[in-house]
């Protein structure tokens, strides 16, 4: 929870780097410093879909008490994670319009993402709908997990295996950073900030939620007296 | 929050079967028309400092409606963060971040109010 806070420092600090401390990118001048955010943003919503996948296998095989709530928990990542994602998809698109002329060409990266994106609408329908049933938790908890292993494949198998219009990955075949220092910089301070951002946003949601389970606990108590 | 999911999904089914796919290629290759770019510093002499504006061509562009300023091989007019373009991006990235803390903040002392509340009641 405190560490979240550090996003207060980090987060200007990454504005700052990615607009003052950057070199603009070769054949991208200056609009590739959206690089600085769009990226981050994607990685913030791949931690997200894994920490939710992980909380849900923790709470179906947990059995030391300690798996309660845990599928909320993954819930709330799972929504953090979505909502990164769509960020991602409208920093790119702008990008896209800048440097291809177009906000969708439907690359492979761009359609992986959005099957991604309809995956994980499904898995809120689903969560939605069930809102009644006992069941809930261990139903959403499978679908969260069963999504956990289709991820990788679609951000790091399918761009890799058909052309696209994006650039190399930063970590690539060759396993070397395509990237001046000062932007490697810049990049890593911004993902750190989007990083606490993202456990920022979780402990917030998880401590709202231990306050509802509280007022819960409390209604019952006096109902029973 | 189902029914948000469900407008969401058809809100992109829409935006994907209204968007054209922009930059087609004869061949269907995508990777042959794709630029020729990577994340490495251009160097000085290929791009100006921000704020300086003797590099307009490209702001031109845009005014004139030429496709996202790409066709003298620049970036839609933000070369050279042309008349202080730059600064102005980082300043309203600057203001949005601004708003967003203040919220959280807010937020953040609601919630260690109502945990105090509840621990002394």
């Amino acid at each position: 929870m405190k560490t979240g806070r550090l996003v207060y420092l980090f987060m200007p600090a990454a504005i700052l780097m990615a607009f003052l401390y950057a070199p603009p990118a070769a054949g991208l001048g200056e609009a590739s410093r959206i690089v600085y955010f769009h990226v981050p943003l994607a990685w913030g919503s791949v931690l997200a879909f894994a920490v939710s996948g992980i909380l849900s296998i923790r709470y179906l095989f947990g059995s030391n008490g300690s798996e309660a709530m845990l599928d909320m928990k993954a819930h709330h990542s799972a929504g953090i994670g979505l909502t990164f994602t769509v960020l991602a998809i409208i920093s790119g698109s702008i990008w896209a319009k800048m440097s291809w002329g177009s906000y969708w060409n439907w690359d492979p990266r761009e359609t992986s993402i959005v099957i991604l994106l309809l995956i994980y609408i499904s898995y809120f329908a689903l969560y939605g709908v069930m809102s009644d049933n006992g069941n809930r938790g261990r139903i959403s908890s499978v679908y969260l997990i069963l999504v956990m292993v289709v991820v990788p494949f679609f951000i790091f198998v399918v761009p890799r295996v058909y052309p696209s219009l994006h650039p190399d990955p930063i970590i690539n075949a060759e396993k070397k950073m395509n990237m001046d220092m000062k932007m490697r910089m810049t990049l890593l301070v911004s993902a750190v900030s989007f990083t606490l951002l993202y456990v920022y946003f979780m402990g917030m949601r998880n401590r709202l939620m231990g306050i509802e389970k509280k007022i819960d606990e409390k209604i019952e108590n006096r109902r029973e007296i | 929050m189902n029914k948000l999911s469900m407008a969401m999904a058809f809100c992109l089914l829409l935006a994907g079967s209204i968007v054209p796919r922009g930059n087609p290629s004869p061949d269907g290759n995508i990777a042959a028309i794709a630029p020729q770019y990577s994340l490495v510093y251009a160097g000085e002499k290929d791009i100006p400092i921000a704020g300086d504006s003797s590099k307009k061509d490209d702001v031109d562009d845009v005014k004139n409606g030429v496709d996202g300023g790409m066709e003298n091989g620049g970036n839609g007019g933000m070369e050279n963060g042309g008349d202080g373009v730059l600064y102005r991006v980082m300043a309203i990235v600057l203001v949005i971040w601004m708003g967003l803390a203040l919220y959280l903040f807010r937020m953040d002392r609601k919630i260690v109010k109502l945990e105090k509340d509840l621990n002394e009641r």
